[in-house]
């Protein structure tokens, strides 16, 4: 008998009843909810005079999405009536109910899945669950943290608990040493461009390797977000002491039940003999800076690289889809990627705002400008990354840069800053280039943050090297 | 409660392409309705209208061309609903009029979306979904039949039951969608067990019960 997956240890321990199909009932046990899934779940269940089952402490709120991340917003400020109205909702209906509710201006605002962490709300072992499908971030912690609707949002309060279909599972062995201005991102971006947006379709993927116990934790969480790009709602890394130190920091309880967690957070990792369904691998060693020339995430090429030809990308449905991206963003075949030219810039979201991200372009960025005629925005991940970078001075490089300095949310990640970017090229931070997500005709290329300072710097996507290197 | 599903007959809009993601099924800005009903308006809306106020019709986008426009069914490829998790993008095409969403491979938060509204996700072969977006486009309105009882759909024009395509679709969703049944109701019965459960982890787990500063 094989041992065990670090999956399979979460699963079983929180299986509390099978269902026809192989499916169990799953106990959940925490919950982050924000002013649009969690919203709705709240308003239903108590216009149903119903009383939520989760417990309080069960639970932590925010408003991310439709909150404006202006400098002097208000509480419930948004870009839209209905916005401000959700966002009023979810905070009565916290206040209601005695959840935690971080309002906008407290340090414990922020994206989510970056403020859930920094308040020591997650914790390796646990299953966690949010109406939003980049809770796969939490994994880096060892959580079983998933996507959910709004009616599973409702569910897991009525019950503490969720129907689920056991994932296949997919180990990604990450080796290599990654050099100057290499980032995760990049090692993210890379796996999506070899093996496509279906990789982890069906799969709950763990990532492992030497390379994943040498990165830090805000690295590990950008690795696990993008593992939603890849097809998955569910991303592991195995918890050791790079996590258990990060926790040290945010756990309440006493000093004898810190050490009696720690010893059983050691147990969660896959068995040496542990069988994956599938395996991958990836080194890391030779990765350049990598930025999307398309509309989905797995069209990325490294930073020296070209345009490609539809001729040249597999199938007829692959072939089409090329065809489709390049018209979108108005790109031909053969063009540098280092020659082109981009109109804003963009630093944010769940995926690169904290403050290794905003030390990373500041580092760029310093004694340095934007190039003229660019729009420049940094939306720190939370008010504690915003906070901590005003203490370290960054806010001043990027505002001598010449870019914007945001409070929290998830703004124009998905446009929410409203159709500032129409008909844009926009280099971005974030997770996705889809067509109008970041405003209608705006044109997204994803990439580190570094690669973003250094494009908003050059005028054209550009190469972060030669900056660390003292060049430009 | 979903109404149950067992047999359809509809005209279905065909858009045979891979990774059609949920922000283009309902768009940021349609994205802040206060209720869970009411937004068939807002599906595919950055392409289904005009630019300007007023929110002309696009002649030319296909949801707006009959018999498109009476759809109940869409065909689509691989990785369909993928990217943000909202169950906007499936309360939209519920609103709609949509019943049934026919694809190569769904993402996963979407399929479990559809289920909960009642949406059923069929999973079609590559071959056998152009096959069936030909046929559609030749003759839109025969129509397709879908029966999840026998696991096969049929274009309204097809010659006999040779011509019927297979589909896939997870036995206890079927179930699920033939009966209106909810997981929810199934948990319900089991919530004995399941707090049993909670309270042996919490009682040997002391850690989970309280956080942060």
């Amino acid at each position: 008998m094989s041992g065990t997956t670090l999956f399979g240890k979460i699963w079983t321990a929180h299986q509390a009843g099978e269902l026809p199909g192989g499916r169990v009932a799953l106990v959940i046990d925490r919950m982050t909810l924000h002013e649009l899934s969690g919203g709705y779940a709240l308003r239903d269940l108590r216009a149903a005079g119903e009383r939520p089952h989760m417990r309080a402490d069960q639970i932590f709120a925010m408003a991310d999405h439709a909150i404006s991340t202006a400098p002097d917003r208000g509480p419930h400020d948004s870009l839209s009536t209905s916005g401000s109205q959700m966002i009023a909702s979810l905070e009565e209906s916290c206040a209601a109910l005695g959840y935690r509710y971080a309002r906008p201006d407290d340090e414990a605002h922020g994206i989510v899945h970056v403020a859930g962490p920094e308040q020591g709300f997650v914790l390796p072992g646990t299953t966690h669950v949010c109406g939003d499908s980049h809770t796969c971030t939490l994994g880096a912690f060892g959580t079983l943290a998933f996507a959910v609707g709004s009616s599973e949002v409702a569910t897991v309060l009525r019950r503490s608990a969720l129907v689920l279909e056991r994932p296949k599972t997919l180990r990604v062995t990450l080796t290599g040493r990654l050099g100057p201005h290499v980032y995760a991102k990049d090692a993210a971006l890379r796996l999506l461009a070899a093996h496509g947006v279906k990789l982890a379709l069906g799969y709950v993927v763990e990532f492992a390797g030497p390379l994943v116990a040498s990165l830090s934790m805000e690295a590990r969480m950008t690795l696990c977000n993008m593992a939603a790009e890849m097809g998955t709602r569910y991303a592991l890394i195995a918890p050791d002491d790079t996590t258990f130190e990060a926790l040290s920091r945010t756990m309440p309880a006493s000093p004898e039940t810190v050490e009696l967690a720690i010893a059983h957070w050691r147990r969660l990792r896959s068995d040496p003999d542990a069988v994956f369904e599938r395996e991958l691998a990836l080194d890391v060693s030779e990765l350049t800076p990598q930025v999307t020339w398309g509309t989905t995430p797995m069209q990325a090429v490294g930073i020296d690289g070209i345009v490609p030809d539809p001729a040249d990308t597999g199938d007829a449905a692959a072939r089409a889809g090329t065809d489709r991206a390049l018209a979108y963003m108005h790109l031909e075949p053969g063009r540098p990627l280092t020659s082109i030219p981009i109109d804003a810039a963009f630093i944010g979201s769940c995926t690169n705002a904290r403050i290794s991200d905003l030390r990373a372009a500041a580092a760029i960025l310093k004694g340095r400008k934007v190039a003229d005629g660019i729009r420049a925005m940094c939306t720190p991940g939370s008010m504690a990354v915003r906070a901590q970078a005003e203490a370290e001075g960054l806010d001043r490089i990027f505002e001598a840069a010449g870019f914007e300095w945001r409070k929290s949310g998830c703004s124009n990640c998905a446009g929410r800053e409203g159709p500032i970017w129409q008909g844009l090229r926009v280099i971005s931070s974030t997770n996705r280039n889809f067509e109008n997500r970041q405003g209608p005709g705006t044109r997204t290329h994803l990439a580190s943050p570094a690669t973003v300072a250094a494009s908003a710097v050059v005028g054209r996507i550009a190469d972060p090297r030669p900056f660390a290197a003292g060049g430009r | 409660m979903p109404a149950p599903l067992v047999r359809l007959h509809a005209i279905a809009l065909p858009l045979l392409r891979d990774n059609v993601d949920t922000d283009e099924l309902i768009p940021v800005a349609e994205n802040t309705r206060a209720s869970t009903y009411g937004w068939g308006d807002g599906l595919f809306a950055a392409k289904r209208y005009l630019a300007g106020p007023g929110r002309a019709p696009d002649p030319d986008f296909i949801l707006n061309r009959p018999p498109y426009d009476r759809a109940a069914m869409l065909v689509s490829g691989a990785n369909f609903g993928c990217g943000s998790s909202r169950e906007s993008a499936v309360w939209a095409l519920r609103d709609h009029g949509f019943r049934v969403v026919a694809a190569i491979s769904f993402n996963e938060t979407f399929k479990r979306n559809c289920i909960v509204n009642g949406l059923a996700p069929l999973i079609l072969a590559r071959a056998d979904a152009e096959d069936l977006v030909g046929d559609i486009e030749r003759d839109p309105f025969a129509g397709v039949s879908v029966d999840l009882e026998r696991l096969e759909l049929s274009h309204g024009s097809h010659r006999g039951p040779a011509d019927s395509i297979s589909f896939d679709l997870d036995p206890f969703y079927r179930a699920l969608l033939m009966t209106g049944q909810t997981e929810d109701d199934m948990l319900g019965a089991l919530q004995p067990t399941i707090d049993a459960h909670r309270h042996a982890m919490l009682a040997a787990q002391p850690w989970l019960t309280s956080w942060g500063p």
